[in-house]
């Protein structure tokens, strides 16, 4: 690559059938010791990259406008309100003295209320839901406590007004580096918290308690697909090698996707992402540990493929296609579906955790 | 392609041969295209010169393991007692070649669970000797297919250790009495080979699908696997630095507890702790990251390192010496450590062995970002 024309490749393999411009793909991308934002056309390539100054997990769209916030990551304290359509950052928020975010947010469905988890780490690492006032310029204006520890990624619920939380369990102290500190007592859990009341309603707890629930999505009929992390530190002699991907529905206990143990062992103890389609039928999770892609069948709760994705984690779905698009730290961008596709290559581009794609 | 299910069977060992003009072949082009980058000769060199060997040489040793195998098994007892012995040196001569191939942190070995296949360690609880001794006192068929379904545990070198090794399950007295205990035996054995098998031709590929080495070879928009040189350094970076990591902390530092001092050391957390090999396992990984390093007698890393002027020259002359402080270290120690790890002289000599590997592996540690960089971006992550 070295001295090569910094090509944006075409979409050539891609099937094109739709005239409109394609969607944007959100993502924090890191060169060297650098961070930054990204926003990447597909079919034409990189609309903005921003230098920021702490790494950041997951970008997310405030529901009619053109603005995005990207949440720096464990133990970051910043949130960068960023208009996509200019490219530029509008905005720097910053956490309280003694709180750190987790790098994931939810704004309500109407875009005022931003919902950011975040670690009071001098309350023994007490998990609190920040609420932000987009309207007031993002001031925060309320916290809600959640009764546990290191709460990770978000998303609201059909409802409107209940958000389901996965609650990650480990301790965690900005001090402490990211050495994790209540490995023998965690207890994570799936919690969902009514946002009018700041009251928790309902609590799963994780089914295995080395188990570290923190992604998840929800489709448009309120089921709830969570990714865990098992925690091997906690218990070197303990070979797990059960499920990392479960649902959650009504009142049921969390319940696991189907796959055989060679399909679990492949995933290293580690999803990454995990995104539905719309109509919540597909699925698909990623491992960068594993180098694997999952594509599953919601229904029937099983494996439908797997494709090998070196070091992929970022994942997104593209309606326009009905297709899931993932990154990685190679800088690829692959559509998943039937069959794995290239569809573009970004130089000198580390992709970070999480994509969120616009429009 | 990158999605397709691999196809491994007996065929693909013609095709390890037809590979090899392949290689020279691409080699000499490359050559001939006039100031080339250095980074294809690089990579093609490893792959070939270093790991390609390194993969062969454990396959010919699970072969030679196999047959010996047989061999003991169908000996009158008189004989077996001989043959009993010749056949646990093979398992060290075939464990080394393991070792050597061990730190190599990029391939096929890295799908699913090969690296337990291979070698189930660590095992805290002695899952290995519960599960072996299950297996046999059921009623079971037992050959290569059953183990490759069986538990981990019951596949792969430690397996077989525990069998030629072990204070009571490798007595003979014990095989005499029980024929299915060498049918486990041998049954273990080809199932090593099928793998190491396996392993070698995914390197050598065949005729419909390019192996590995020449995949790790020829990055390029194309290869998804490595789709610019710096991925494809980055696993070889990436090997060095782990490697290193897991010489110094799980095949040394565990077993004398960070030099708390020798009345805590731990011998049976020592790699090989039955066979008493242990030694011999730490320094046949240290030397692959040696040679991964110097080139094996090529165009190596060093090589490559030293064309580079960001790269400081004063890291690569503390590289080249913390090699040479570990080899020297190792020279002062003579196996079995199982034995000694707690007499106080021994200990203080792993202590510096240890003390010279962290020091080996805080100076490799800082290659990737000499070089712009970094490893695993998300799989490192932790989020």
């Amino acid at each position: 690559m070295a001295g090569g024309a910094l090509s944006l490749l075409p979409l050539s393999g891609c099937r094109s059938n739709s005239r409109q411009s394609q969607p944007l793909l959100l993502s924090g991308s890191d060169q060297g010791k650098s961070h930054t934002l990204s926003g990447w056309q597909l079919g034409q390539g990189e609309r903005f990259r921003l230098p920021v100054e702490q790494r950041v997990h997951a970008p997310l769209m405030r529901p009619g406008t053109d603005e995005a916030v990207f949440v720096a990551r464990r133990p970051g304290t910043q949130i960068y309100v960023v208009d996509v359509i200019e490219g530029q950052i509008k905005q720097r928020l910053n956490a309280l003295p003694d709180r750190h975010f987790y790098g994931h947010a939810v704004f309500s469905a109407d875009g005022r209320w931003l919902y950011v988890p975040e670690n009071a780490y001098a309350e023994q690492g007490r998990g609190k839901v920040a609420v932000y006032d987009a309207v007031a310029n993002y001031q925060r204006v309320q916290e809600f406590d959640l009764g546990g520890i290191g709460p990770h990624q978000l998303a609201l619920m059909p409802d409107g007004y209940t958000l389901v939380i996965a609650l990650g369990g480990i301790q965690t102290h900005p001090d402490l580096s990211r050495d994790k500190l209540n490995l023998t007592t965690m207890q994570s859990a799936l919690l969902y918290l009514d946002s009018r009341s700041g009251q928790v309603t309902e609590r799963f707890d994780s089914p295995h308690q080395h188990l570290s629930l923190r992604h998840l999505d929800v489709a448009s009929n309120g089921t709830v697909m969570v990714g865990a992390q098992f925690q091997t530190s906690a218990n070197p002699d303990e070979s797990y090698q059960g499920p990392l991907v479960f649902l959650q529905l009504g009142n049921q206990p969390l319940r696991a996707m189907q796959a055989a143990e060679k399909i679990w062992q492949a995933q290293h103890h580690y999803i990454a992402s995990v995104v539905m389609n719309r109509s919540g039928t597909l699925a698909v999770t990623t491992s960068p540990r594993g180098s694997v892609v999952n594509l599953w069948q919601v229904e029937q709760g099983t494996l439908l493929r797997a494709f090998s994705v070196r070091d992929v984690a970022g994942a997104g779905y593209l309606p326009d296609q009905d297709r899931f698009v993932v990154s990685n730290g190679l800088g690829q961008l692959f559509s998943v579906g039937d069959e794995l596709q290239l569809l573009a290559q970004a130089p000198a581009t580390h992709w970070d955790n999480h994509l969120s794609v616009v429009g | 392609m990158i999605h397709t299910e691999k196809m491994h069977n007996n065929s693909l060992v013609i095709s390890r041969w037809l590979s090899w003009p392949l290689f020279i072949m691409f080699g000499l082009t490359l050559v001939a295209c006039g100031k080339e980058p250095s980074e294809p000769k690089l990579l093609a060199h490893t792959a070939n010169e270093v790991i390609v060997p390194l993969y062969a040489a454990l396959d010919g040793e699970a072969l030679k393991q196999v047959e010996m195998s047989h061999t003991f098994c169908q000996a009158e007892e008189s004989e077996q007692l001989a043959l009993h012995r010749s056949l646990q040196d093979q398992w060290r001569t075939t464990m080394t070649a393991w070792a050597h191939v061990q730190p190599i942190g990029f391939g096929h070995i890295e799908d699913g669970n090969l690296r337990w296949k291979l070698q189930f360690w660590p095992d805290r609880k002695d899952i290995t000797r519960k599960k072996v001794e299950a297996l046999i006192a059921s009623d079971e068929a037992l050959n290569a297919e059953r183990v490759a379904s069986a538990s981990v545990s019951v596949q792969g070198l430690a397996a077989m250790e525990y069998l030629l090794f072990d204070d009571r399950a490798s007595d003979l007295v014990l095989y005499q009495q029980d024929a299915r205990r060498c049918q486990l035996l041998t049954a273990i054995a080809e199932r090593v080979h099928q793998v190491t098998f396996e392993l070698l031709n995914d390197w050598y590929g065949d005729t419909d699908t390019s192996g590995y080495a020449d995949k790790f070879s020829r990055p390029g928009a194309e290869n998804t696997l490595y789709p610019d040189n710096n991925a494809a350094l980055a696993d070889l970076l990436d090997t060095l630095v782990v490697g290193a990591e897991v010489v110094k902390r799980n095949k040394l530092g565990l077993p004398i507890s960070n030099g708390k001092g020798a009345s805590h050391a731990k011998p049976y957390r020592l790699e090989a702790w039955r066979s008493q090999y242990s030694l011999e396992l730490m320094r046949a990984s240290t030397a692959t990251l040696e040679q991964l390093y110097r080139g094996n007698g090529g165009f190596g890393l060093a090589d490559y390192l030293a064309e580079h002027k960001e790269v400081d020259g004063a890291l690569l002359e503390a590289i080249d010496n913390a090699f040479k402080a570990v080899n020297t270290q190792f020279l002062l120690l003579e196996g079995p450590v199982f034995t000694q790890i707690k007499q106080p002289g021994y200990y203080a000599k792993l202590v510096e062995l240890h003390k010279r590997l962290s020091d080996l592996q805080r100076n490799l540690s800082q290659l990737p970002e000499s070089l712009g960089i970094s490893l695993g971006f998300n799989s490192n992550d932790g989020d």
